[in-house]
């Protein structure tokens, strides 16, 4: 029997995406769940049809909503270990290529894309390099173009950044301005970045590798493994490398016969 | 002894550990139902949570620390990562890094919700020793949808708060006893 709360919810989802196009219909059920929970209980509504009925008439709730529904947290060398992983990848792989091209999908403020940039940096490849940074939200797609990071932050990404096997002083990446540290100029040259939506964007380039972490936990496994199977596989190239989060993995997809386990651990994938 | 129960969750946080290992020294090494663990893991920088291998030790069915959306099998133990709250979907663990709960991820409060809405009345619930009050709400949702809840004796816990604000909070708790008389509890599920 399905419960009351899941009709509610399926049906306020389903006015979401008619009235403002925003579709969360196959994103995680049980955690989108709590995020409406939450917004009902903070916005003091009544009840789902409640909140239904106040977003359909009223813009600012829909908005406020949006920012519930979208987590942008990110770290810069996030799981150390992962980059180092992929810093012997690369070495095996890329040394004798003219171009990489490298796809961050879900990117948020772009802590991930400056990481990339510093390591490719130090395998003296980035010159040969582009790195396509996306996310579906607008305002961290902008924030990730400033360059600047929170300096409060600086001190855990230094360890990050050892921990990843970084060869230098990771000081000497940017300069600190009152409150926030400038990366410099040098790092964001070869990145381009773009509003993307994952759920209903087609392929864009033909990509080395394609980066998209902690964004899949946020879906469902169906919309998670059409992601994987049409839009990652179609935009890889063969040989190409797929990097997950932390916790997140293929094996529910079609795909497991089509990509290779590189490091089960550490989410590396290879398309055969 | 026929029982209804699909699954077992346990919720633990200061002192649980080593009420665990002694758990799985004694439940029966072919105890047929999924068990699931959330502790208040210490976070140590996005790497694995101590607890599977040291669990592990105790015990021949297969210890895991779940990926996302991972498939619950029978006779399995998982144990909630740090840093990620634990929910159940479809059959599915699903991970979330929504922001902490009461300063807690994984909460405890979060897991037992969803293990409820998923598993109704066939949810067998245990919480253990914890120096918070992170459990209670969820046990009580648990109650609510008719599963069988079992709090520790806070007399036998070596941090009886937690055990202590479930049963302040839930008034209809199936049982109090102390750790050991809940791994017979379990054992006794699968004789007969
Ligand atoms: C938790 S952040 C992950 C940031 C970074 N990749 C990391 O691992 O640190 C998740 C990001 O996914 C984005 N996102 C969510 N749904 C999306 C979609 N349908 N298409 C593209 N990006 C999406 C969010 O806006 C958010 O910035």
């Amino acid at each position: 029997m399905i419960e009351n709360d899941h009709i509610e919810i399926d049906l306020l989802l389903e006015a979401i995406y008619r009235k403002y196009g925003y579709d969360f219909r196959n994103y995680a059920y049980s955690s989108i769940k709590r995020r409406i929970f939450h917004f009902i209980e903070n916005e003091s509504f009544k009840s789902i049809s409640d909140l239904q009925g106040a977003l359909l008439k009223n813009e600012s709730v829909m908005e406020k909503l949006l920012l519930t529904f979208s987590i942008n947290v990110t770290q810069m060398f996030r799981n150390p270990q992962f980059y180092t992983i992929f810093r012997k990848l690369a070495q095996e792989l890329f040394s004798n290529m003219p171009i990489i091209r490298i796809w961050h999908a879900g990117c948020s403020t772009g802590e991930e894309v400056y990481s990339m940039a510093i390591l490719l940096t130090e395998l003296g490849i980035y010159d040969k390099c582009r790195l396509y940074a996306t996310d579906i939200n607008e305002k961290v797609i902008k924030k990730a173009q400033s360059r600047i990071f929170p300096l409060s932050q600086m001190k855990m990404y230094t360890q990050n950044y050892l921990d990843a096997g970084g060869e230098k002083s990771f000081s000497e990446y940017y300069t600190a301005r009152y409150k926030g540290a400038l990366f410099n100029a040098d790092l964001a040259k070869n990145m381009i970045f773009s509003v993307h939506n994952l759920v209903t964007d087609k392929s864009f380039n033909e990509f080395h590798v394609v980066i998209c972490r902690n964004v899949f936990i946020y879906f469902n496994s169906d919309l998670q493994n059409k992601v994987i199977d049409n839009l990652f596989y179609g935009s890889l190239m063969s040989g190409g490398l797929l990097g997950l989060g932390d916790k997140e993995s293929l094996h529910l997809s079609n795909s497991t016969e089509h990509f290779k386990v590189l490091d089960k651990q550490l989410r590396w994938f290879q398309k055969k | 002894m026929k029982h209804k129960y699909k699954m077992v969750i346990i919720g633990g946080s200061a002192g649980s550990l080593s009420i665990l290992k002694t758990f799985f020294f004694k439940l029966n090494p072919s105890f047929p139902l999924p068990i699931v663990i959330i502790t208040h893991t210490m976070p140590d920088n996005g790497q694995r949570s101590k607890e599977p291998p040291i669990i592990q030790h105790f015990t021949s069915l297969p210890v895991i620390e779940p990926s996302d959306k991972e498939e619950i099998l029978p006779a399995h133990v998982y144990v909630a990562p740090a840093n990620y709250h634990l929910l159940f979907d479809q059959g599915l663990i699903v991970l979330s890094a929504d922001p902490p709960e009461m300063y807690n991820r994984p909460s405890i409060n979060v897991a037992f919700e969803s293990a409820a809405d998923e598993f109704g009345d066939e949810l067998f619930a245990i919480l253990l020793t914890g120096a918070n009050s992170d459990g209670a709400k969820g046990l009580s949702s648990i109650k609510q949808k008719g599963g069988h809840c079992i709090v520790q004796d806070p007399e036998d816990a070596e941090f009886p708060d937690m055990p202590r604000a479930a049963i302040k909070l839930v008034k209809d708790i199936d049982d109090v006893l102390p750790a050991n008389s809940i791994v017979q509890r379990l054992n006794s599920m699968i004789i007969g």
